[in-house]
């Protein structure tokens, strides 16, 4: 049954034909793992097509859920770790294979007569697996992926005439963007692989037509060997080694998440991918003008010289030990990329910068206060400048930025900065208090209250005219006499609490934003942390700063954080953090129908004051602190290390088989003594 | 199956005409794919080409910056990336010299489009990305920057601060607006 379906398929296409033609080759010096690049990076690129399609199954290309796609495919689809994990350090690997093809291709001079053609296409492969590197780094729209895009397009916006055309149809504009992603898109999963698929194939035709090169001593390219099964073992088996590397490489070496892209950051240091290092520290040695000497001339020049090779080293000569003036010039090459890697890999050209923000050093000025006992709750007193306009809103909002952590107003508030009780009749002058409120270093560099930069000129003059009305340097009326108006300024906090909880619950205080579903880089955001929180939450999140008026007396701590917001699963951590870090909070106080907390949280969010990228990144600071990494694979399918071992065993057995197959196969067939010497079986 | 048939008359075709047929064929089979190209191709490269000007945006009170020292500052603005249309937070770097001459640099490094940082220690901007230093007026001091930081236009109405965000070529030493 089964041969009439063979004879009956073979009458209409030639499969025996075709598997003579794919796999009779000969291989004269016998099979050796010398020869086994090509085909390991043939692999690697058919893997990459298979994880890269898997991958499409989940990765939208917008600049809003590129990161998040990628992050849900990585975290919460069983195995996506995998997939995502081979098909990144497949890219690597697949850049190293090549290197070696070419060293191995160079070495044994294969290039020469007639197989030039054949190395000419090999180079033009080496170009695009260089460009499908360059376009798949952009797409996860991550901080590294961005900048090195940003870098990577603007060095092409560089090259004499044609570079700002070429740099602006790359990124679809003059800016990175939306069409940015879907044009590198397009290319890395459309155009590029068709076109590398089509080279490969004309590759291996004129590979095949003229046959393996073999070793170059003419007495031992007598004894020949065959691809099929000699050279095809040895293939299977590096193949396999190199799936079991990279599996290793997914499941204990996973790739970082640096974090959603974030186009106004300045904290975040750009590299290129590794295999783009070299370049990245050439363009260092060629300053000004020469730049593009460096960044494009020298790495076109030097793409022609190896492109031609072949024309202008016509000596049939292969023997590298006969060849020495290219055996220098591949040598001195090789070390030169190798070590500008390396040195561009360890580089930190603004290292120094990390200080950049004032805003740190605040902690320990609060803390002072904290053995005072909060002072019993007050109301304020009610507003004697009604006529301005804007005293009210200026209210609301010192109380919501947390202006009272420092400053008491009317008895209630902290004791850093000064008692703003009488502020309308202190004598500064409007302008001197909108200095003072958005550049306070201005007045005194010493300093410690940051600047609200994050307000915008009009609620800065509300919250002046909030001050200019205070006038009042008498104490307030106790907490007993409270009038419904003379809280009313507080209106805009959120819903009001339930009394004798301590904290607001997350559900209380509002949505979350977009935040909640970018995975955050924790690095990044303890120095968005230090910059932002640090004056209330403490440093590291230890709390202890007071909060005068609230239930706790103190700001709550956040390392560890309270059992209310805690959750070990990161999702639910991450929204419940977020939910605080969009919206704010008001601490519940101790007058239980008037929230009295001199401080509330404001809505970083909701007001701006931080990108959701960076809150994300602080999000995942805090749930480090406390022990939950944001970035933990919630459905791994099997855990990363369990499924590397499985398949090491896999591996063992397989090969133990195959092996012993091979043994008996190769001692069963008469064969001649050349061939026997080697089969060396591992 | 058919060789035994009478002989063919394509067989008789003069050679030379017959090169010249395919010739010709082929040339306005390719002269069609260049006009059928055309709008594919405009599709692609014209709108990376458009031009968005800018406009004056109120950034907020002059006599708010400090006297002589850089200060980050933010503004918000609509902005249309390509289909999408969102507030964008921009920031510059203001620099206030007595009491209404300011100057405002982009945030983006000339060189190649990073964020450049100002080091209040060494009084100097610096780039993160490949080292390049300039001084508080924005004068090269060192790096691989092509020219000094790039101001942006910007004008003074009242005491408001009003700016024109605007982007530069990288990485030439001449400053083109794009």
């Amino acid at each position: 049954m089964l041969s009439k379906i063979n004879a009956w398929i073979e009458q209409r296409w030639p499969v025996q034909e075709m598997w003579k033609i794919a796999t009779e080759e000969d291989i004269p010096g016998g099979a050796s793992y010398a020869y086994v690049f090509g085909s390991a990076t043939l692999f690697l690129f058919l893997l990459q097509i298979v994880t890269g399609v898997w991958q499409l199954f989940y990765y939208v290309p917008t600049t809003d859920h590129a990161y998040q796609s990628l992050s849900f495919l990585r975290i919460s689809v069983p195995f996506g770790w995998l997939i995502h994990g081979l098909h990144y350090w497949g890219a690597t690997a697949m850049v190293i294979l090549l290197a070696a093809h070419l060293a191995r291709v160079y070495i044994w001079g294969a290039y020469k007569k007639p197989r030039e053609l054949t190395w000419l296409i090999g180079v033009l492969l080496l170009l695009f697996t260089m460009a499908m590197s360059f376009t798949g780094a952009a797409l996860p729209w991550d901080e590294a992926g961005y900048w090195a895009t940003e870098v990577g397009t603007s060095i092409a916006g560089t090259t004499p005439m044609i570079g700002s055309l070429a740099e602006d149809i790359l990124r679809g504009g003059a800016k990175m963007g939306q069409l940015t992603l879907s044009r590198f898109f397009i290319l890395h999963v459309a155009i590029l692989p068709a076109i590398l698929l089509a080279v490969i194939a004309i590759h291996i035709v004129a590979f095949r037509q003229n046959g393996s090169v073999g070793p170059w001593e003419e007495s031992k390219r007598k004894r020949v060997g065959s691809f099929w099964p000699d050279q095809i073992f040895k293939d299977a088996f590096v193949f396999s080694v190199i799936l079991l590397v990279l599996i290793g490489l997914a499941a204990f070496f996973a790739p970082p998440f640096t974090g959603a892209a974030d186009a106004i950051d300045t904290t975040f240091q750009p590299k290129p991918e590794w295999n783009f290092l070299f370049l990245y520290q050439a363009i260092k040695a060629f300053q000004g003008q020469w730049e593009p000497v460096g960044t494009i001339g020298i790495p076109t020049v030097a793409f022609l010289v190896l492109l031609t090779l072949p024309f202008f080293d016509r000596r049939p000569e292969r023997n590298p030990f006969k060849r020495p003036v290219a055996m220098i010039v591949g040598f001195v090459v090789a070390a030169g990329v190798i070590t500008l890697t390396i040195t561009g890999y360890y580089s930190r050209p603004g290292a120094n910068q990390n200080e950049a923000n004032p805003s740190v050093s605040m902690v320990t000025v609060s803390k002072k206060d904290a053995p005072d006992p909060p002072p019993p709750a007050k109301v304020v007193a009610p507003l004697t400048a009604a006529q301005k306009a804007g005293a009210k809103q200026g209210e609301q909002l010192f109380t919501s930025m947390g202006c009272s952590a420092c400053h008491t107003v009317n008895g209630v508030g902290g004791h850093v900065g000064p008692d703003l009780s009488g502020e309308g009749l202190a004598g500064h002058p409007v302008s001197w208090l909108t200095t003072q409120i958005q550049n306070p270093k201005s007045h005194d560099p010493k300093t410690v209250m940051p600047p609200f930069t994050m307000l915008s000129s009009q609620q800065v003059g509300y919250l002046v005219d909030y001050l200019m009305s205070l006038r009042s340097k008498a104490t307030p009326p106790t907490a007993v006499a409270t009038t419904a108006g003379a809280t009313s300024g507080k209106t805009a906090s959120p819903a009001p609490v339930d009394t004798g909880r301590v904290i607001q619950l997350p559900s209380e205080v509002g949505v979350p934003g977009a935040a909640t579903n970018m995975i955050g880089n924790p690095a990044h955001g303890k120095k968005l942390f230090d910059a932002n929180c640090v004056s209330c939450h403490g440093a590291d999140g230890k709390g202890g700063v007071p909060n005068p008026g609230s239930f706790l007396g103190v700001v709550p701590a956040l390392n560890p954080v309270r059992s209310e917001v805690f959750s070990k699963d990161p999702e639910e951590f991450a929204e419940n953090l977020d939910r605080f870090m969009e919206n704010g909070a008001v601490p519940p106080g101790q007058n239980p129908e008037k929230h009295m907390a001199s401080m509330s949280m404001i809505g970083y969010g909701k007001t701006q004051a931080l990108t959701q990228q960076e809150i994300s990144n602080i999000i995942a600071y805090i749930m480090q602190l406390n022990g939950v990494n944001r970035d933990m694979i919630r459905h791994p399918g099997i855990a990363p290390k369990t499924f590397f071992f499985l398949v090491l065993g896999i591996f063992a057995v397989l090969w133990i088989i195959l092996g012993t197959m091979r043994l008996v196969s190769t001692q069963g067939k008469t064969r001649t003594s050349n061939d026997q010497a080697s089969e060396s079986n591992k | 199956m058919a060789n035994t048939e009478e002989p063919q008359q394509p067989e008789q075709i003069d050679p030379s005409r017959r090169s010249f047929l395919k010739i010709s064929s082929n040339a306005i089979a390719g002269f069609a794919t260049l006009i059928l190209a055309i709008p594919f191709l405009d599709a692609l490269i014209s709108p990376s080409l458009r031009i968005k000007i800018g406009e004056f945006v109120k950034v907020g009170p002059v006599s708010v910056l400090s006297d002589g020292d850089p200060q980050k500052v933010f503004f918000d603005e609509r902005a249309k990336d390509a289909y999408i249309e969102e507030t964008e937070r921009r920031d510059v770097w203001a620099i206030r010299n007595g009491s209404k001459d300011v100057t405002v640099f982009s945030p983006i490094c000339p060189h190649l489009g990073c964020r450049y940082n100002w080091d209040p220690a060494s009084e100097h901007f610096a780039c993160p990305c490949h080292g390049s230093v300039w001084s508080k007026d924005g004068k090269i001091l060192r790096g691989p920057t092509p020219r000094p930081l790039d101001t942006l236009p910007h004008k003074i109405e009242g005491d408001e601060l009003y700016v024109k965000w605007e982007r530069f070529k990288l990485g030439v030493p001449k400053k083109i607006v794009i």
